[in-house]
């Protein structure tokens, strides 16, 4: 196996255990909080700016120097890249987000402004502070993030094959972190919370929940069987970024390009299989359920990765063969 | 193959050795021995050109048609 391959199987190996961990220490009930995610870590800059700020002169001072600081930085970065004349279309973006660190960090100081700013209509104003904070938390991540992708498109064009690669690679790495999130924490949550609502809709008249319970695991099952083949594919997909880059015309490539193929197509007949192996299995039973959840599922997107790949496998070996016949010509 | 490659006949009468003919044209040991041995699949004009220079020969001299059509398997 690759040696970036193994290392991120190792890492991922890793995020799937912490977080089936953290999902599983979770009350039974207990949805994710998407909201609190998505203010982090504003919110917590914010509760912490505003106790150094309450804390004395000081600590006020000090506060007011963090956030000049933390606001500025954006801008900061703009100012170094047109002085090393590397400055994009895209970089119009700093200001912007500057403008939106302060603003943003100086709602999370003082919250009651978030109250008067998002909900001033609201009946109960204070109680959607939280989703004030997640609101604001949100844009800002919109606005880096957009920066980022448009950065990101700026600098393909023009790499080095090499380079490219080693951003494919990352890109990859990240996405295969998220779709382990997807299913380890956020996954095993809904199944829990399923677990715990059936539980609690059928607890009084005891009634046998066992069946329903097979059934809400095997759902859970189907349902992440197309993210876990996604994650396998972008775990391979780094392989064969690294078997390109090492010898785009070599053995290697053309083996990780066909192995790649090969889930893609396996993926889509397995996903296929499962949901429709689900579903019937659920009408077969459905007399002794207390819960069912019937899908349609058309994995285009893996159909597409998976043709894709087909091709890129061909492309692959006719450029090894085509180069090995050049090698030939003295 | 149709197409003989008589290098090593040339570079007798020269009296030069495959090792400085290398080192002349500015290809490597392993290629010059795939040529000579008639493995190569093509000669790029530019490499007949400096073999042709250095050897003082003409290319008739290193390539021979041997009437015959040559195997496909060779392709």
């Amino acid at each position: 196996m690759m040696k970036s391959k193994r290392v991120i199987c190792s890492l991922l190996s890793v995020e799937a255990l912490i977080c089936l961990v953290a999902a599983l220490a979770l009350p039974g009930g207990a949805k994710p909080d998407t909201a609190a995610l998505l203010s982090v870590p504003f919110s917590q800059a914010g509760s912490l700016l505003r106790s150094l700020s309450l804390s004395g002169h000081t600590g006020n001072a000090l506060a007011l120097s963090v956030y000049l600081i933390l606001g500025i930085l954006p801008l900061s970065y703009l100012i170094l890249l047109i002085k090393r004349k590397k400055a994009g279309a895209e970089d119009i973006l700093l200001p912007l987000l500057s403008v939106l660190l302060y603003f943003v960090l100086y709602l999370m100081i003082n919250p009651g402004l978030i109250r008067d700013w998002l909900y001033h209509d609201a009946v109960d104003a204070t109680a959607m502070i939280p989703f004030g904070k997640a609101a604001l938390g949100d844009t800002v991540y919109s606005v880096l993030i957009s920066y980022l992708v448009l950065k990101a498109m700026r600098n393909i064009e023009g790499r080095s094959p090499d380079r490219f690669l080693d951003m494919a690679r990352i890109l990859l790495a990240v996405a295969a972190v998220v779709l382990v999130f997807s299913i380890f924490f956020a996954g095993v949550r809904g199944f829990a919370a399923a677990i715990h609502d059936v539980k609690s809709a059928n607890d009084s008249d005891g009634a046998v929940l066992t069946p329903t319970y097979i059934f809400l695991f095997i759902g859970f099952l189907v349902n992440q069987l197309p993210t876990v083949i996604a994650t396998l594919l972008f775990i391979q997909a780094t392989g064969l970024a690294e078997a390109i880059k090492a010898d785009r015309y070599g053995e290697a490539a053309l083996l990780a390009a066909e192995r790649l193929s090969r889930t893609g197509r396996n993926g889509v007949i397995a996903t296929v299989a499962a949901t429709m192996g689900f579903n019937l299995l659920q009408l077969l039973f459905s007399r002794w359920l207390h819960a069912a959840h019937y899908s349609t599922r058309l994995p285009l997107g893996a159909i597409i990765l998976t043709l894709v790949m087909v091709l890129l496998g061909r492309y692959i070996s006719d450029s090894s063969r085509l180069h090995r016949e050049n090698q030939m010509f003295i | 193959m149709a197409i003989k490659v008589h290098l090593d006949e040339v570079l007798k009468k020269r009296h030069m050795t495959s090792k400085e003919l290398c080192s002349l044209i500015n290809i490597t040991e392993a290629n010059l021995s795939i040529l000579r041995s008639g493995k190569a699949r093509g000669v790029r004009f530019s490499t007949l050109n400096k073999i042709c220079y250095y050897l003082k020969c003409d290319v008739g001299d290193i390539l021979k048609f041997d009437g015959e059509l040559g195997d496909e398997s060779d392709e």
